[in-house]
Formats: C-alpha cells, structure tokens, sequence
C-alpha cells in the first residue's frame, strides 16, 4: 500500500468511524430552563432576587431584566440592576428585587443573548399573596 | 427577512472576493497559454469583482448590525443605544468587528491589487482579507454557540466557506469574466464576446485542481457540521432545519454533476464554436443553483436546530 493510499484510507476510516462518533453531540440554542420565582407561581412572601438559569451562557452584558407590576394602563416597569452570573456553567443570572414587593401580580420581562446572537426575550408571570 | 438577505449578500459577496483571489494566486499563474497582457487584465478585472465584493459587505453589515441593536433594543431606547456593549464585550461583536477589519483589509487589498494586477504580492493582503471574511461567519452562527465540541464546530465552518470560496467562488468570477456586458442600448459589442470566450477557453480547463480541494473541503466540513446538529438522520426529512440542508444538499450534488458535465464533456468541446456557448450556459445554470445554495445557508442560520421546533 502507497503513502496516497494509505491517506485515503484514514480519511475514509475517519469518516467512517469519527463523524457518526459526533451524532448526538446536538447545537442547541440558548433557552430559558428554570427561574425564581417559577412561571406562575404564587409566593407568600416577597422574593429578593429575580434568578434566570439559561441552556447556555448567556452575553450577561446586553441582558435586561424588567418587572412589572399591575395591569393594563398601570402597569409600571422598572429595570432590574445590577445583573450578576457567577462563573459556574450552569449559574444563573441574578438580579436584586429590591423593595419588598406588596401582594400583587407581577411579570419579569427578560431579554437576552447568545453566544451566536441569537436574542430571546420572554415573560415570567407571578403572584405576591399575603407579603409581609 | 432583512437579516437574511444581509446574510446571503455577506455569503454571495465573501465568496466571490476568495474566488477573486483564488483565481489571481493559483488559476492565473498556470495559465501559461496566455501572454502577460492578457492575464494582467483577467487579474485587474478580477480585482475589480473584489472590489465589488468587498463594497457589497459593508451595508450587509451595517444592515446586521441595525437588525441586531432592534432585537435588543427596549421600547423607547435610542436604537444605538446598547451598541457599545453589543460590539465590545459579545462574542457577536468580536465576530462583527473582525468581519468589518477583514472587510477593509479585502478593500484595500483588491484596490492595491487592482493598480498592478499583474504583481502576485499585491494580491497577498485581500486574500488576508478574505481568509478573514471566511472565519468569521463561525463567529456569530451556530457554531460558536454550541458549548460541546465548539473548536469543531468553529473549524468546520470556517473550512465550509473556505471551500465554498475556492470552488464556487473561482466559478463566479470566471463566469462574470466570461460574460459580455451589453451597452446601453441593449447591444453586446462583439469584441467583448471575442474576449468573453476566450478567457472562458482559457480559464475553465483551470478550474479542476482549485475546485476539487474545494469541494472536499466543503463536502466534508458539511457533513461534519451537519452531524453535529442533527440528532436523528430522521431530522433530515421531519425537521424544517432537516429539510432545507437536505434541499443544499441535492443542490450542491447537481451543481458538482454540471461541473463534472462540463469537465469531461463540455470542456472538451471548447475549443470548437458552439463549445463556449454551450459551457456558458451551464456556467450560468450552476451559479444560479449556487446562489440558491448561499440563499437557503442564509435561511440556515435563522432556523431552529433539530429539537427545538
């Protein structure tokens, strides 16, 4: 066997055996995998921080976080800042309420970014009872 | 749409700058049949496609960029308002501004190159440009977002333009070479056509040992970037992503069948008069598909991934 035949049959081999190798090895994009408070969840008690936990790490530095309060006409929206991630694969971002909120309804509006660029932006619905 | 058409203007133009290269570096030089007047105008004109090319990238750019400041911008934000922190603390951003470095690097270079076509050097910086041009694309699509075997991923993309460039790039511009441009009126002088065909007799027998590094380095960069999205083979047919790099995939097969046609049948031919036109024809129907091609990559890169519709 020559030396060009014998590099066709490593391609080949490689090809063979090291790309199905990689199947599985599935791109995702960013998504939003848990937060506190939950979508939906209704606490009995203020929570102090706002934590989104995202597939991937996010571009913390074009990432907002909003929360509204009410409904309608007087919902009022405020920025939460500042946002935080430690350095673990898996930390969330984390963001300060800030004054303990009353008993109400209340979105966390989120937007962010990808590595890839891919923007994504969703809304966290909650419900404050009986806050002291 | 609009990031789309920015995208697939990005592709159609970094594609065609590499062609302009590769064909001033490697097809020109073994175009000995040729006397030095005649390449040097083959080089100036392919140096002016690079220019084209090059100038084409900047509103795609700034297109890219408009698009993405609106995707991140708040209700009653300035638009530029969260440019600054996009472009330089994101990996989009590093990937943006080396795309727009390597941008001006291609312009300048192929401006360079155009004043003395003929001197190999001076087509050294935009191939620089446009090696540039081929990398960054891996900076801001799905490849870099992965977090599981990203070196690969970023590789096989950069390799994929690169590919794309030397094969279907050196293509495109032999086929705008090839081309006689029609006046105002409508008429096609017949000195151009002379020298239309005669670059494309000259040119086209060149193309083989470009291409074919080209295509295996596109084929295998595609297969190699395919696997690593796809997590059945049943997503080539079940999942919109699937589907469309399936359609490339026919695409791409056609295009290397005509190339092939034209290899051994037309080329062949080419001498004779009705050889050209009819190799013209098929130029014209393979950079069709190949447009088509860099379209449905544009799409590629705004489609969900199998498993996430």
């Amino acid at each position: 066997m020559n030396a060009r035949s014998m590099v066709r049959r490593s391609v080949l081999a490689l090809l063979l055996v090291g790309v199905p190798a990689l199947a599985g090895a599935s791109m995702l994009h960013l998504k939003l995998s848990r937060s506190e408070p939950a979508a939906n969840a209704v606490l009995t008690a203020s929570p102090r921080q706002v934590k989104l936990w995202f597939t991937q790490k996010p571009e913390l530095t074009v990432t907002s976080i909003k929360m509204t309060s009410g409904i309608g006409a007087t919902a009022v929206e405020r920025a939460l800042a500042p946002l935080s991630r430690a350095d673990a694969a898996d930390a969330p971002i984390t963001a300060p309420v800030g004054a303990p909120l009353a008993a109400g309804h209340y979105e966390i509006v989120w937007r962010t970014m990808a590595r890839d660029g891919h923007v994504l932006n969703g809304v966290i619905p909650f419900d404050v009872r009986d806050a002291r | 749409m609009e990031w789309i058409i920015a995208r697939w203007v990005t592709f159609v133009a970094t594609v065609l700058a590499t062609g302009a290269c590769a064909l001033a570096l490697a097809l020109l030089p073994r175009a000995i049949s040729a006397d030095d007047d005649t390449r040097r105008q083959i080089a100036r004109d392919a140096a002016r496609i690079g220019i084209v090319a090059a100038l084409a990238l900047i509103p795609a750019a700034l297109l890219r960029l408009a698009d993405q400041l609106l995707a991140l911008r708040s209700d009653g934000d300035p638009l530029f308002a969260g440019a600054a922190p996009l472009l330089t603390s994101t990996m989009w951003g590093s990937g943006f501004l080396a795309q727009s470095v390597a941008t001006l690097l291609a312009l300048v270079g192929f401006a360079h190159a155009h004043g003395a076509p003929g001197v190999r050097r001076r087509w050294i910086i935009p191939a620089l440009g446009c090696l540039g041009l081929c990398a960054t694309p891996a900076l801001q699509g799905h490849a870099i977002g992965s977090e599981t075997y990203t070196s690969l991923a970023v590789a096989a993309d950069i390799a994929h333009v690169t590919g794309a460039g030397l094969w279907l790039g050196a293509i495109g511009v032999i086929g705008l070479l090839g081309v006689a441009i029609p006046n105002g009126d409508g008429i096609v002088n017949p000195v151009h056509v002379s020298r239309a065909d005669a670059r494309l007799r000259l040119l086209v027998p060149l193309i083989p040992p470009v291409a074919l590094p080209g295509v295996a380095l596109l084929l295998l960069s595609g297969v190699i970037s395919a696997v690593l999205k796809l997590t059945d083979v049943g997503d080539l047919w079940t999942e919109t992503w699937g589907r469309y790099v399936l359609t490339k995939m026919i695409l791409v097969t056609i295009i290397v069948a005509l190339g092939a046609r034209n290899w051994r049948t037309l080329g062949p031919r080419i001498a004779r008069a009705d050889g050209v036109p009819a190799l013209r024809r098929s130029l014209i129907i393979e950079l069709l598909i190949a447009l088509l091609v860099l379209l449905i990559t544009a799409v590629l890169v705004v489609t969900p991934l199998p498993g996430e519709e």
